[in-house]
């Protein structure tokens, strides 16, 4: 790809964009926002909702086009509602269209807020409305759940069940086909189509049968309006309460880009965030649902013995194990942060030769499905590859004789394949830390609460080798609890020698890139909210070379 | 799909399994089977699939939706959205007689919505119903075509558009109020007599067994020989002469590849080769790249003399049979400018 | 009908002129020989564009130069479509042509379809036809017996299939590429262009769609010449055009006639004016109304009409007189485009809708000062503005009957018993939406 830009006239200024683009994403570069509803990045063009209309100099003059469909070209010229007042009026034709037979619902609609129709309506619309009652409105919907409200006016469909994860709103339907374009061009599978015609089509699957699919859930992301909309989050909060914060899907090892929106100590929702090189803007259903189980079941404290004891008797009594012990085998995660597993192999450095690192996961691995999972559920394997941690869980228990204490961070053997894992319980002392009571907990000698991944910083490295950032929510359940790097340090002060020298996860990171070329230099300002793909060994030994 | 209320449909919707269905489509097989060999793609067998489910039903089922989009290879869904979208496929059962009645424009002037009148009030229903019996249903339709004989009128799927039988035309007639109320005596007593309606065929008698589309699932028929037609000559042949320097163009087609311009001084009676001629698209004529190209070559003769010219163009190996032929007498470029003769 | 102008409708008379035994005595497949496959594809092509004949589905695009940008050569198959889905309020000359003489519109695709690198063609009927769907099979029947179709045509290295679709109720199937659509087993929508359907059409294949009329003309063509097909018509509208006039005329019906006949005569030929002439739609719904002075100097060819606005489109002409009510012309019009709007686009899926019923509101005497601006307000939103030309067309309808018949639109406002509703208040009232 050429780097080289192309001018194009925007309300009579030049300016340089991308060749090749979309007219709307060239708009953008140059700081342009285009009202849109059906256009999406990540889906086929339709070019049906018109309101992106721009006025572009054609070989017949200037001519209205939409600007989603259009590409730019060396020397184009076009004039949007900034300098056109054809294209305002054109612009505020297409929103009184759309509000001509819709609902009003917005108090009591869950896209209130975030609600394209709504944003726009602000922006082009008529503030004064001409709609009257008196023409009366054509509502939307399907055969089967027409109804008449008590008015005696002729209703479309509220509330229908579309599946078993959405609710759909037939009335409020503003028939972009987004919906209908995902189910086909990234599900593979469709089951939503827009059925009739004219002001009486409607957005259907096949009569009786229910929406179901693993990413379903992302029709409710990219409709623009709330006639999709997630069982799941239905009711729960007025989306204008939610904090946002920026973080990494935990669940798998393509690192799918998300949004974790949190309000009050409480996770609402996880979103998609849009990554082109990684997710685009998809989500599996189960990663979007990691929030429920999230505040569940929460180890807060630490076990001592399968006595609830404070975190610092805990801290305690794992260092006297520790310390006590022969031999130490030190467990890393795939599951946790590059920076907690440095700090566990800088752990095991600090006891010496009677610690051991093993790594790796007993999770099976599945099939990638093209969308935004790679199957393998252990997100952060790479890490532990980079850091020098074999995947040798079997020689552990093969060789579990030889040790007297078994340190497991953050990665649930037991729950993975208890089996297995039953060899380990001949070893006397098992610490574990954990973010919740898993079944590890349960077989552990002493257990130690720590955050988890929605409450940390750290850097995960996903299957095409791609560093990411997870950012830290403010919804942790027990102020006084580490993220797992903190409690490594904190258990090192204790049980060895050299305390680990980590005033924060940036130390940790730092340290890391010691170990191999590929993270040299890393930052989580390098990375970036949307990540950076890291610079194969070779090539960075090379450079510094 | 044209139809009747929401609790209608729902109502009418038949208690079959899609192997009961599949049961009951056993004789449209044959011409299943030749409309999948029509269409590069199934796909493009689902209009004509829902077709063959209301000539079975008399309407448009789900569940034959569902067989539909089984013969068509799309998704039920799919199938669903396009059944919805055209009106001509029932949703429910109607009359045994659907007189169709144009509301459009041209029909409206000629007493269209008097004639409707006149239906509703002979049948006793309102344009949209059917009758009691299950005979008659009115719908008003948008323009049928026959404006000539406006106000339009079908009776199932044949036109009243002449005073004979249906489908007989006759330029100019239209039908009075007098005229349905015969027809549908006609009808009654048709109805009476036979119990059981004929099967019309939806698909108009297609033929079963053409060779279908090449490549197609079930297809024999070859894909055309890439040189079933002659290679293309040069066409529009002139030359000009400026002074003596002689321009000869032509017009070519894109799939010209080489082109050699042969000249005569023997009015025609011996050619010979002077020279090969670019024939690169020329900037400037309609077409995508790959048009038509617009070639010329330049030749010097002695002014005074006439030489004539033609072009021997090549697609490939293929020789293309020589242009027409252009003649020109080369004259003398005067003093005032005016140029020399034209072929 | 003029003796002298029989380009396509020289068997419409004769008894039995659909099947092939009689056609063929009246020259049907002449051309079906070397005439044919003698001829390159590029002369051919040639031929069409010399011969200055234009679309006549509507648009009037010059048909060689729509063939020229036909990729022949891409090893894709190419498909020709014919355009049989009538539909166009006012416009029957389709359907007749495949009643009377289905072999002229066949042996005029075996010319285009040899021209194209035509494998396979389809003829896309409007369902409603079923009549004339039976007669295009009849006729193909009989074409497959006789050798002038299928492999080796005559004996020749040219082979082609032709197969009917049968459509199923949706005027805007019309609109070319949601012919393709519906061909294709899609809703009949249309798509965004580009790319154009002859570089990707049905199947992503290259596809030329064009009207039965156009394609009709091509045996004459080929036999006579394209000078010859000059003799008629004007420069930029050459040749001979069939119309159907209805409305207020004496004798409704098809007429062959020369482009560029003035109307009046036209009128004269088709029985004459019934009554005194108010006005004239003069290309089917889609073309803005003329009014009497208009119809008075205007002649039937596309530049003409184009000059005052409006346009030929499909030939189909509706005279109406001083006793009708242009608004009651104009309602069903409106109500047909929101009828038939695919539901695609905004604009036009929910504004033609609400213009009908805003429109609704005035005829029903319960209008609104104002609500006749508001009407043509709504209208000028939806021009324009769409994928296809479905809601310009409404709009241009609603245009030009409200400018050139305002005062028919404001008697009834008069007369209505809610002129004097407090409108500006409801005009102020904020967004009824929030
Ligand atoms: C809304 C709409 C309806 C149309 N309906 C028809 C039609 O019924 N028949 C037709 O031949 N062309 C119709 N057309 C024109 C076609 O899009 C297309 O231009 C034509 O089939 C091309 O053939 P031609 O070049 O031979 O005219 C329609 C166009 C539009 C926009
Ligand atoms: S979809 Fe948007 S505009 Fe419609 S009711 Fe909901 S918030 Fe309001
Ligand atoms: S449900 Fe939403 S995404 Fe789907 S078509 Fe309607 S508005 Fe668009
Ligand atoms: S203008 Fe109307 S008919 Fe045309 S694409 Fe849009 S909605 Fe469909
Ligand atoms: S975003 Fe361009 S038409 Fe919808």
């Amino acid at each position: 790809m050429s780097d080289e830009k192309i001018t194009i006239t925007v309300d009579g200024v030049e300016h340089q964009v991308t060749p090749g683009v979309q007219l709307i994403e060239a708009l953008k570069e140059c700081a342009v926002d285009t009202p849109h509803f059906c256009y999406h990045p990540d889906l086929s063009i339709a070019g049906n909702c018109r309101m992106c209309l721009v006025e572009a100099e054609g070989p017949r003059g200037p001519a209205l086009m939409i600007s989603c469909h259009m590409r730019v070209m060396p020397g184009l010229k076009v004039n949007t509602d900034a300098s056109s007042e054809r294209v305002r009026k054109a612009r505020q034709g297409v929103m009184e269209f759309l509000l001509v037979n819709h609902p009003l619902d917005c108090p009591i609609c869950d896209k209130a807020g975030e609600c394209t129709l709504q944003e726009n309506y602000m922006e082009a619309g008529r503030h004064e409305s001409r709609l009257e009652d008196a023409v009366g409105k054509v509502y939307k919907g399907a055969p089967d759940f027409r109804f008449t409200d008590t008015k005696g006016q002729d209703r479309g469909g509220k509330n229908v069940d579309l599946g078993d994860t959405i609710s759909l709103d037939q009335e409020r339907c503003i028939l972009c086909s987004r919906c209908v374009r995902f189910m086909r061009e990234v599900a593979g599978d469709e089951q939503l189509y827009i059925a009739g015609r004219g002001d009486t089509a409607y957005l259907t699957t096949f009569p009786g049968d229910k929406l179901k699919h693993d990413y379903d859930l992302c029709t409710t992301d990219i409709c623009p309006v709330g006639a999709l909309t997630g069982k799941h989050f239905r009711f729960q909060q007025r989306v204008w309460f939610l904090k946002k914060t920026e973080s990494i899907a935990p669940d798998d090892s393509l690192g799918a880009n998300i949004t974790v929106e949190h309000n009050k100590d409480r996770v609402w929702r996880l979103m998609p965030r849009r990554n082109v090189d990684v997710n685009k803007s998809w989500i599996h259903n189960d990663t979007r649902l990691l929030y429920q189980g999230l505040a569940e079941n929460r180890l807060t404290t630490a076990l001592v013995d399968g006595s609830v004891a404070t975190l610092s008797a805990g801290y305690q009594a794992a260092a006297a194990a520790v310390k006590k012990a022969n031999k130490v085998a030190l467990v890393a995660s795939g599951h946790l942060t590059l920076e907690d597993n440095q700090a566990l192999v800088a752990l095991a450095e600090a006891l010496g030769d009677k610690a051991e690192v093993f790594g790796g996961s007993w999770l099976p691995v599945a099939e990638g499905d093209g969308i935004a999972r790679s199957g393998d559920p252990v997100a952060n394997r790479r890490s532990c590859e980079l850091l020098g941690i074999a995947d040798n869980l079997d020689q552990l228990t093969a060789r579990s004789e030889e040790f007297d204490c078994l340190v497991v961070m953050g990665n649930d053997l037991w729950g993975a394949a208890a089996a297995k894992a039953a060899a380990l319980e001949s070893i006397a002392a098992r610490i574990v830390l954990s973010s919740w009571h898993d079944d590890s907990v349960a077989k552990a000698t002493v257990a130690i609460g720590v955050r988890c991944w929605a409450e940390v910083r750290g850097v995960f490295i996903n299957c095409q080798d791609r560093a990411q950032l997870l950012n830290a929510c403010p919804v942790c359940p027990a102020h006084e609890m580490d993220p797992p790097w903190q409690a490594l340090c904190r258990l090192s002060g204790l049980a060895a020698d050299r305390p680990l020298p980590y005033a924060g996860e940036l130390d940790a990171l730092k340290a890391a890139g010691q170990r191999h070329e590929s993270l040299r230099g890393l930052s989580y300002r390098a990375i970036g909210p949307s990540g950076v793909a890291l610079v194969p060994a070779a090539e960075a030994a090379e450079a510094s070379a | 799909m044209s139809g009747c209320n929401a609790q209608a449909i729902i109502d009418a919707q038949l208690d079959l399994t899609i192997e009961q269905v599949r049961e009951r489509m056993q004789p449209y097989t044959a011409r299943v089977a030749e409309l999948q060999r029509r269409y590069a793609m199934k796909r493009g067998v689902l209009l004509q699939a829902l077709w063959l489910i209301q000539e079975e039903f008399g309407w448009v089922p789900r569940i034959g939706i569902k067989w539909a989009a089984e013969v068509s290879d799309v998704s039920p869904v799919h199938a669903y959205g396009v059944a919805e979208f055209y009106t001509m496929y029932r949703k429910a059962p109607m009359g045994r007689f659907l007189i169709q009645v144009c509301e459009g424009m041209c029909c409206q002037l000629k007493g269209a919505n008097d004639l409707i009148a006149h239906l509703e009030q002979a049948l006793g229903i309102h344009a949209g119903d059917t009758t009691e019996d299950g005979l008659f249903t009115v719908l008003r339709v948008q323009c049928l075509a026959a404006c000539g004989n406006g106000p339009s009128v079908l009776i199932n799927d044949e036109f009243l558009y002449g005073p004979g039988e249906l489908n007989e035309h006759q330029e100019g007639w239209s039908p009075s109020a007098a005229d349905l109320d015969r027809w549908i005596e006609r009808l009654r007593k048709e109805a009476e007599a036979k119990p059981q309606p004929d099967k019309v065929d939806s698909l108009g008698d297609i033929m079963l067994d053409t060779k279908g589309h090449p490549g197609s699932d079930g297809a024999s028929g070859a894909p055309l020989p890439k040189d079933y037609a002659p290679p293309p000559p040069a066409l529009k042949v002139k030359a000009e002469s400026q002074g003596s320097a002689i321009t000869v163009s032509c017009l070519c087609a894109p799939e010209i590849t080489e082109a050699s311009v042969e000249r005569s001084t023997d009015g025609g009676t011996t050619w010979a080769a002077i020279g090969t001629i670019d024939v690169v698209k020329t900037p400037g004529v309609p077409g995508p790249p790959g048009g038509p190209k617009t070639p010329s070559y330049t030749d010097e003769i002695a002014v005074g003399s006439t030489a004539a010219y033609r072009i021997v163009a090549r697609e490939a190996e293929r020789e293309a049979r020589p242009s027409a032929v252009a003649e020109v007498t080369a004259a003398a470029v005067s003093d005032d400018g005016e140029e020399g003769g034209k072929a | 009908m003029t003796a002298a102008c029989t380009v396509l409708s020289d068997l419409f008379a004769v008894e039995n002129g659909h099947t092939l035994e009689v056609a063929r005595k009246h020259g049907a497949y002449e051309t079906v020989g070397p005439m044919l496959f003698d001829k390159s594809q590029f002369e051919l092509i040639e031929w069409v564009l010399d011969s200055g004949l234009r679309g006549r589905g509507g648009a009037g695009f010059p048909t060689g130069l729509k063939w020229r940008t036909v990729p022949r050569k891409m090893g894709k198959p190419v498909y020709l479509v014919i355009n049989a889905d009538e539909g166009e309020p006012g416009t029957f000359k389709d359907r007749f042509c495949m009643e009377k003489d289905p072999h002229k519109l066949i042996e005029g695709m075996i010319i285009a379809g040899f021209a194209l690198n035509v494998r396979t063609a389809y003829i896309y009927v409007r369902g409603e036809m079923l009549p004339q769907i039976r007669r295009l099979n009849e006729a193909l029947k009989e074409c497959y017996a006789a050798g002038l179709l299928g492999e080796n045509i005559q004996g020749s290295r040219y082979s082609l299939d032709i197969y009917v679709h049968r459509g199923a109720g949706a005027y805007i199937c019309g609109e070319e590429t949601a012919l393709i659509n519906s061909l294709e087993g899609y809703k009949g929508q249309p798509r965004l262009k580009p790319p154009f359907p002859t570089v990707s059409g049905a199947f992503a294949n290259p596809t030329c769609v064009n009207n039965v009329e156009t394609i009709m003309a091509l045996p004459w063509i080929l036999k006579n010449g394209p000078q010859a097909y000059r003799q008629w018509g004007t420069e930029r509208s050459p040749g001979t055009k069939l119309f159907s006039i209805s409305g207020d005329i004496g004798k409704p019906g098809v007429y062959e006639i020369p482009l560029g006949m003035p109307m009046l005569e036209f009128f004269d030929l088709a029985g004459g004016v019934d009554g005194e002439l108010l006005g004239c739609i003069p290309g089917g719904s889609s073309a803005p109304v003329l009014n009497k002075e208009e119809c008075e100097t205007c002649t039937m060819d596309y530049e003409a009409l184009g000059a005052l606005k409006s346009m030929l489109g499909s030939g189909a002409v509706m005279p109406f007189n001083t006793t009708r009510d242009p608004v009651r012309i104009l309602e069903p019009i409106a109500h047909f485009y929101a009828h038939e709007s695919c539901g695609q686009c905004t604009p036009c899926r929910e504004g033609t809708g609400y213009a009908d019923r805003v429109f609704q509101r005035i005829v029903a005497g319960e209008g609104r000062a104002g609500d006749v601006d508001m009407f043509f307000d709504l209208a000028a939103n939806f021009e324009w503005t769409t994928i296809c030309p479905l809601a310009t067309a409404d709009a241009w309808a609603i245009k030009s009957f409200v400018s050139k018949f305002r005062e028919h639109f404001d008697k009834y406002i008069d007369a209505s018993s809610r002129k004097a509703d407090e409108r500006e208040l409801a005009d102020l009232r904020p967004g009824g939406f929030m």
